[in-house]
């Protein structure tokens, strides 16, 4: 039996994002800057062990631009 | 070609209904699943820019209106400013497109369809009623169509752009998902369609899957418009088969008007080739991409050996630029930086511009939320690699001897787009 897996990745709108930069500083593990202070975000899951603050740097942003999609897929 | 012209084959000037059933047969009164399994098995894909499979898009789309219905946009903007081939199209076969649209909306359930155009052509919009009215008069079974002007710019013909203005916004892109086959007008699942792939559908139902694929290549069937510009002999629309060789487009238009030294392949949204790779090159979208570029809207401008690759390419960067639609800061700041870098090097040269240029690209393909970026960032780096002497000269000695021919790549409303920076080479990159 495979066992399944929950992939959380972040994902920012970026008509919403207004480069506010809040959520580079809230989670500087996997959101850097680009020459402009958008965010540039790391395309891997988040590691359980960031997920606070992953969710955090949600919470931050405020214009709702930045958010954790799920989804599943097969460990072997 | 050996096959004959397929989409422009009645010759008219303006078929009527008359002369296009003469030409080409009644339209057919196939139900929907066959019409999706016999574009799924023709191969067809979309001539509007990423030669998506159409039989797939379809089957899709349909999939998810099951139970709301479904909306059809035939795409007419034609927003790169080098082509010609769908308004030539709508212009000569109206009919053709207006089968399509109604075929294509039979196999999707959609109860309505728009046929977007950019705004301003009055002709266009007349020669269109004429063709509705003639429909109305044989009692054609057609879906209910609105013919809809849309602002004259590049992203206002982005899918997402037309769905957000049917819907009653501004025409401009919107975050996806959901993307339109998902969710489009009105909520519904929208199958965004250009009027020549519609044109290809409405002849694919007509005479099968094999008919179809007896033109072009296995990879690629059938065949498809190009609008051939620049230094070529006779430069104008025309309908080729699909895997020809660079070389042989090109003869199509009566070959290279003088010695040429690059192609741009794809419009605006493509990338140079020098002109030797151009012409081994396979006119397919699989071809072009190999050699790194794109079919694109089937667009080929041909670049003159004593023209400048890069001031040209610079003109259509601050075009692109300034066409931005200014929602997504990496677009709306790396656009312009972008083209700014470009500018000072085909200008004043120096070695700082072509390193700016490399090192802010990563930040900007694949950071909007349309793919219109993306396309600029591959048209600018392919003048470095391809032009990358020039970049070398540029560098160390300044602007070339090309800067003193007048540029031959068309950018609309120059007074205002080739100039965001006043007509002036910008001071600091
Ligand atoms: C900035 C931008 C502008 C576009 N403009 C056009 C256009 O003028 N006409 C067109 O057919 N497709 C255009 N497209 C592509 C459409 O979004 C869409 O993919 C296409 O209409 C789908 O039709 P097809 O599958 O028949 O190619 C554009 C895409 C982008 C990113
Ligand atoms: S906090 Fe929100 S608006 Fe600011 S940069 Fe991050 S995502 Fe963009
Ligand atoms: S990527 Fe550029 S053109 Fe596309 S929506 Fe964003 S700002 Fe507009």
């Amino acid at each position: 039996m495979p066992r399944r897996q929950r992939d959380r990745t972040l994902r920012v709108d970026p008509i919403k994002c207004e480069g506010h930069a809040l959520c580079i500083e809230a989670f500087p593990e996997m959101i850097t800057r680009d020459p402009w202070n958008y965010p540039v975000l790391n395309p891997h899951p988040v590691p359980d062990h960031l997920l606070r603050h992953a969710e955090h740097a949600v919470t931050v942003c405020p214009v709702l631009a930045l958010r954790i999609v799920t989804s599943d897929r097969e460990r072997k | 070609m050996s096959a004959g012209p397929r989409l422009t084959a009645t010759g008219a000037a303006y078929a009527d209904l008359a002369a296009h059933v003469r030409c080409h047969g009644p339209l057919p009164a196939t139900d929907a699943a066959h019409i999706i399994d016999i574009v799924e098995r023709s191969g067809l894909t979309g001539r509007g820019g990423a030669a998506f499979p159409t039989g797939r898009k379809l089957r899709t789309v349909a999939g998810n209106a099951r139970r709301s219905g479904a909306v059809l946009i035939a795409n007419g903007c034609e927003g790169e400013p080098a082509s010609a081939k769908d308004r030539s199209m709508l212009t000569k076969a109206p009919h053709l497109i207006l089968d399509g649209i109604t075929l294509g909306a039979r196999a999707v359930g959609a109860d309505h369809a728009y046929l977007c155009v950019h705004e301003g052509q009055d002709d266009l919009l007349r020669m269109l009623q004429r063709a509705q009215a003639e429909r109305r008069t044989a009692g054609l079974p057609d879906v209910e169509l609105t013919v809809t002007e849309v602002p004259n710019r590049y992203v206002a013909s982005e899918e997402s752009s037309l769905v957000h203005l049917l819907n009653g916004g501004p025409a401009l892109p919107l975050s996806t998902p959901p993307r339109p086959f998902e969710r489009g007008v009105r909520g519904r699942p929208t199958l965004v369609d250009n009027v020549e792939t519609l044109a290809q559908l409405a002849l694919a139902v007509r005479h099968g899957a094999d008919w179809f694929r007896s033109a072009g290549t296995p990879d690629a069937p059938g065949t498809v418009l190009v609008t051939l510009g620049g230094a070529v002999a006779a430069p104008g629309v025309y309908e080729v088969e699909l895997g020809v060789a660079g070389a042989d487009l090109l003869a199509v238009a009566g070959g290279p008007s003088e010695p040429l030294q690059a192609v741009l392949a794809g419009g605006y949204f493509g990338a140079w080739l020098r002109a030797d790779r151009f012409a081994a090159a396979p006119i397919t979208s699989r071809g072009l991409q190999a050699a790194g570029a794109a079919m694109g809207a089937g667009i080929f401008l041909a670049l003159p050996a004593t023209s400048c690759g890069l001031a040209e390419t610079a003109r259509i960067a601050q075009y692109l630029a300034e066409q931005s639609a200014n929602q997504c800061g990496p677009c709306l700041n790396g656009l312009p930086a972008l083209a700014d870098a470009l500018t000072v090097l085909a200008h004043r040269g120096g070695r700082k511009p072509a390193g700016t240029i490399t090192a802010l690209s990563p930040y900007v393909t694949g950071r909007g939320a349309c793919r219109h970026p993306d396309g600029a960032v591959r048209l600018i780096n392919s003048a470095l690699t391809e032009f990358a002497a020039d970049v070398r000269t540029h560098a160390q000695r300044g602007p070339c001897q090309g800067l003193r021919r007048a540029p031959i790549l068309p950018v609309p409303t120059p007074e205002r787009t080739a100039t965001r920076t006043g007509g002036r080479v910008p001071a600091e990159v």
